[in-house]
């Protein structure tokens, strides 16, 4: 099992991304024991994506239990056609936080507690975990953008900023950050379709 | 360089939903957005088709190791729920087959960033409050019955509704509303494809019960939405529902 380790990257990924399928698709059965399969091998990947966007722990906890409610209720509306299970979950995961943020008003970054901005040419941070090929499609889109959309639209993503808020960040007007931001997605649209 | 782009409709309606999906919208423009989500199936597809190209990017976060407390508290909840799972997939699509599933019904399913935050959960019989184990004999002995449990995300409201067997009474529970002087929940049932239709105003709080008008039970059926809004007293039953949605959630079968 252990033997073409190097290569075996993609095996393992589709193998974890069947696993995960399957177990969607026992919890929307009602298999509690499917949910906790997908939270162990999950939890930790949603947990730093929440954690990333509240710097909070106890509020991050707290969102990370209603997400699993979430795959819990919705785990019947997830298409395998559409995304793959971890993109699934991360979707659901990074909107849920985004919407805490929102409503509890808080600033989603400021002062000494900036995290440093992930750079352009992160890698993905477990292979198996991530879904290579929706990263890298990605990736090589944003890779074609200009500079500024692309680093806008990163910076939307992973700090949770809205539009006034990259424009203080950016320390540029507000209709310069509003374009880039459109230009860059129309962008991305045009190449990730094609 | 505050230049705006032209966009011709179709343009506008993919950079809005990009835009929502990545969270950047604010005031007025993610409040259209918010609306658009419930009205449109096709931008909340557009949404959902989004959110799940960028999260993408989650690739390069870092794990963080959530304490063991979390997934207790999870299975705890999922407890509670008794053995009433999600509506299966076999009954769902064929209750909805493609194409059949109103604006309302999608808006549900998207995962736009910034949405009306919603929760919509299964419970047999009404829980009395959080953590509460709900009354599973009463529901067996009952028969089939329709429920609805609509909370808010990171609110305090919520709203649980059941329609008993025959039908013909409703009632419901609420906790968490405080509107303000000379407002109330009003409750809406949206049909299928169709325009939502006041169910009357409901008290801020508390139990209540009521008989069902026919035409009301006509339109109250497994999958179909219900929704609250707070409304002016004076002039209800409204025709037709201010924004914003403060809960939304669907009718299911248990």
């Amino acid at each position: 099992m252990g033997q073409q380790l190097q290569d075996d990257g993609d095996g393992h990924a589709a193998q974890q991304r069947a696993a995960l399928t399957k177990a969607l698709e026992r919890t929307a059965r009602g298999d509690r024991a499917a949910l906790q399969e997908i939270y162990q091998a999950t939890s930790g990947k949603l947990f730093g994506t929440i954690l990333r966007l509240l710097r909070d722990r106890a509020a991050a906890e707290d969102v990370l239990h209603d997400v699993y409610l979430k795959v819990w209720q919705r785990a019947d509306r997830y298409n395998p056609g559409r995304a793959s299970p971890v993109t699934w979950l991360c979707a659901i995961a990074r909107n849920s936080a985004i919407d805490h943020l929102r409503r509890s008003n808080r600033k989603p970054y400021g002062g000494t507690d900036d995290l440093p901005e992930i750079a352009d040419d992160a890698q993905p941070v477990d292979q198996a975990m991530c879904d290579a090929e929706d990263h890298a499609a990605l990736r090589g889109a944003l890779d074609e953008l200009q500079e500024d959309h692309r680093r806008s639209i990163r910076l939307a993503y992973f700090d949770g900023l809205t539009h006034s808020q990259l424009a203080e960040k950016m320390n540029v007007p507000l209709g310069t950050t509003k374009s880039w931001i459109r230009r860059g997605l129309i962008s991305l649209k045009g190449r990730l379709d094609v | 360089m505050s230049d705006d782009i032209p966009l011709g409709p179709e343009d506008h309606e993919q950079v809005l939903a990009a835009e929502f999906a990545l969270g950047v919208l604010e005031g007025d423009e993610l409040a259209e957005a918010r609306r658009r989500m419930l009205a449109d199936p096709r931008f909340a597809d557009a949404v959902e088709a989004w959110s799940v190209r960028l999260a993408a990017l989650g690739a390069e976060v870092s794990e963080q190791i959530p304490r063991p407390e979390v997934w207790d508290g999870i299975a705890r909840r999922i407890e509670a729920f008794g053995d009433a799972a999600p509506v299966p997939i076999e009954t769902a699509r064929k209750q909805h087959p493609p194409g059949s599933v109103s604006g309302w019904g999608m808006a549900l399913s998207a995962l736009g960033g910034g949405a009306a935050a919603v929760a919509i959960m299964l419970a047999i019989g009404l829980p009395g409050s959080p953590g509460q184990q709900p009354p599973v004999e009463q529901a067996a002995r009952t028969g089939p019955q329709l429920v609805a449990q609509l909370a808010e995300q990171e609110g305090e409201r919520q709203l649980v509704s059941l329609i008993d067997a025959r039908g013909d009474r409703l009632a419901l529970q609420l906790a968490g509303f405080e509107p303000e002087a000379g407002m109330a929940p009003e409750l809406w049932v949206i049909p299928d494809g169709g325009a939502p239709v006041s169910l009357g105003l409901l008290p801020e709080s508390g139990r209540f019960e009521r008989r069902l008008t026919e035409r009301e039970r006509a339109l109250l059926i497994n999958g179909a939405t219900l929704a609250v809004t707070i409304e002016t007293r004076a002039g209800a039953p409204h025709a037709e529902p201010s924004t914003p949605i403060v809960l939304v959630g669907s009718l299911s079968q248990i």
